[in-house]
């Protein structure tokens, strides 16, 4: 019986900290900016990140994504495929560039809060196009003095390199 | 007569510093850990001083001699001194200082804390904390009345705001409104107060003699911040989410118009001189001016690291 209670209690506890309010944050927002320059046309490379549900096709730790066209589920490999849930915020077609929001996380595996990105298409004048992906997010503990795994370092390198990890991959499948 | 023209242009030298003294905007920039001081003449950046760590909110006394910053991450108020433009002091508060603001007497400083659930009020000539004051949950941006007597504070993450009385410390009212309200703007005639809620991206607008809710009026998404027009007739809020403004009518309560901005827009003040919006966007690290009367952009200008400039920002020009 008393195995059962601590049982309920360490679910209760994991509960808790994985389902976190995603609207409280601290008082700092963080800023990434990352890109990459691919021998291709704008409209080649748009067309293939330009449909928010298939992630999954360029990006290399995306396993699966469910979609309904506005808010879509990503399994992200690098963390046992934990899902990720977003939300289409805002699309252009014609400027080629669309912005997520995250809705619901388990922040031991992607340690985020309040968490936008944008990601565009440009032309160069040498006919190459550069990829812009912007990221806007706190981290993910909410209180006071955060431990290290959920510290800013911390979730500036969880987004760094989802953002880096899709945009070689781009490259790669792109100018293959 | 050359001693009358050496005269004439001595009165005319002192003259033209006393009509024609401009004013300066001060801009935190948390990334960059620093303020940039814009001198609103040029609209050209004279000097980034150093403060604490991540710097979020701003006041400027009126006779533009002590600007106070909150710093976050440090857990200190820097002191800047209007005439040197350096980073006098720095007062250690709280746990996370974030809202600020001054009673229109500058006697009084008020510093909400994020960690903390309070507001200190510290006296501005001995820089010294008199009151500590418990208010609602995440308490952010903070406004206080013409008469002095007031002062409002959105309570973000307990969706409310807390009206509480200088005079005798007191919490007066709690005020239900929307969700996770961040700022709060009165009027300029302090008939009105408005709430600036994130979450519900909408504006909360009371009336303030019997604190009722009078409209809530739809926004852009994650409204951030909001500036009044001179005469109060119009209202600008910042849209984070959106990268837009809305622009409100405040006569009929109504948004009536919605601007493109830039990235992130965050701090926003109407300069009365220019009736120019002077807004502040994060993720582009820039100043946007906007006339406010035909609503076209004038200028942007580069400043720190992801600027915020929450609060009252602009003073007068004291550098010789």
């Amino acid at each position: 019986m008393k195995l059962l209670t601590n049982i309920l209690f360490f679910i209760i506890l994991f509960l808790n900290i994985s389902t976190k309010d995603v609207f409280s944050h601290g008082p700092t927002r963080q800023k990434i900016k990352e890109s990459i320059t691919i021998n291709a046309k704008p409209e080649e490379v748009w067309n293939v990140i330009k449909d928010f549900g298939k992630i999954n096709t360029w990006h290399p730790s995306v396993s699966k994504v469910e979609s309904d066209g506005k808010n879509r589920t990503i399994y992200y490999s690098p963390r046992n495929n934990t899902p990720i849930k977003q939300k289409l915020e805002s699309y252009n077609a014609e400027k080629m560039m669309y912005k997520t929001s995250i809705t619901e996380v388990d922040i031991k595996s992607f340690p985020v809060s309040t968490y936008t990105a944008n990601i565009s298409v440009k032309a160069n004048d040498d006919g190459t196009s550069t990829v812009l992906w912007k990221g806007a997010f706190y981290r993910a503990y909410v209180n006071n003095d955060p431990p290290p795994e959920l510290n800013e370092a911390a979730a500036i390198k969880a987004v760094t390199e989802f953002f880096q990890a899709g945009l070689n991959n781009l490259k790669k499948k792109l100018e293959k | 007569m050359k001693n009358f023209l050496i005269n004439l242009w001595i009165f005319f030298l002192f003259f033209s510093k006393v009509c024609f003294s401009n004013d300066l905007a001060y801009i935190t920039n948390q990334l960059s850990n620093s303020v940039s001081v814009i001198d609103l003449e040029t609209y050209k950046v004279i000097k980034e001083i150093s403060v604490g760590l991540k710097p979020a909110g701003i006041a400027v006394t009126k006779n533009g001699k002590k600007i106070f910053v909150s710093n976050p991450e440090s857990k200190e108020i820097s002191v800047i001194d209007g005439y040197k433009l350096e980073n006098i002091k720095n007062i250690p508060l709280g746990k996370g200082p974030l809202g600020i603001a001054l009673t229109k007497d500058d006697k009084f400083l008020l510093v909400s804390d994020w960690y903390d659930h309070k507001v200190s009020i510290l006296n501005t000539n001995t820089l010294k904390v008199i009151k500590e004051i418990s208010v609602g949950k995440t308490p952010a941006g903070i406004d206080t009345d013409l008469k002095n007597s007031k002062f409002y504070v959105a309570n973000r993450d307990d969706h409310s705001v807390s009206v509480v009385n200088i005079k005798n410390f007191k919490e007066e009212k709690i005020l239900k409104a929307g969700e996770r309200p961040f700022a709060v703007t009165l009027s300029p005639d302090n008939k009105f107060l408005y709430v600036a809620n994130v979450k519900s991206s909408d504006v909360s607008v009371f009336n303030t003699k019997d604190y009722k809710k009078i409209k809530t009026i739809k926004v852009g998404k994650s409204p951030y911040a909001i500036a009044f027009n001179q005469e109060g007739t119009q209202a600008f809020v910042t849209n984070q989410h959106e990268n837009t403004i809305s622009v409100i009518d405040t006569v009929n309560k109504k948004n009536i118009k919605t601007l493109d901005i830039g990235e992130y827009p965050e701090g926003i003040n109407f300069y009365r001189k220019t009736k120019e919006v002077l807004i502040v966007n994060w993720f582009d690290s820039e100043v946007v001016v906007l006339n406010s009367e035909n609503l076209n952009i004038k200028k942007k200008i580069t400043v720190g690291e992801g600027p915020r400039g929450f609060g009252n920002f602009i003073g007068p020009n004291l550098v010789k």
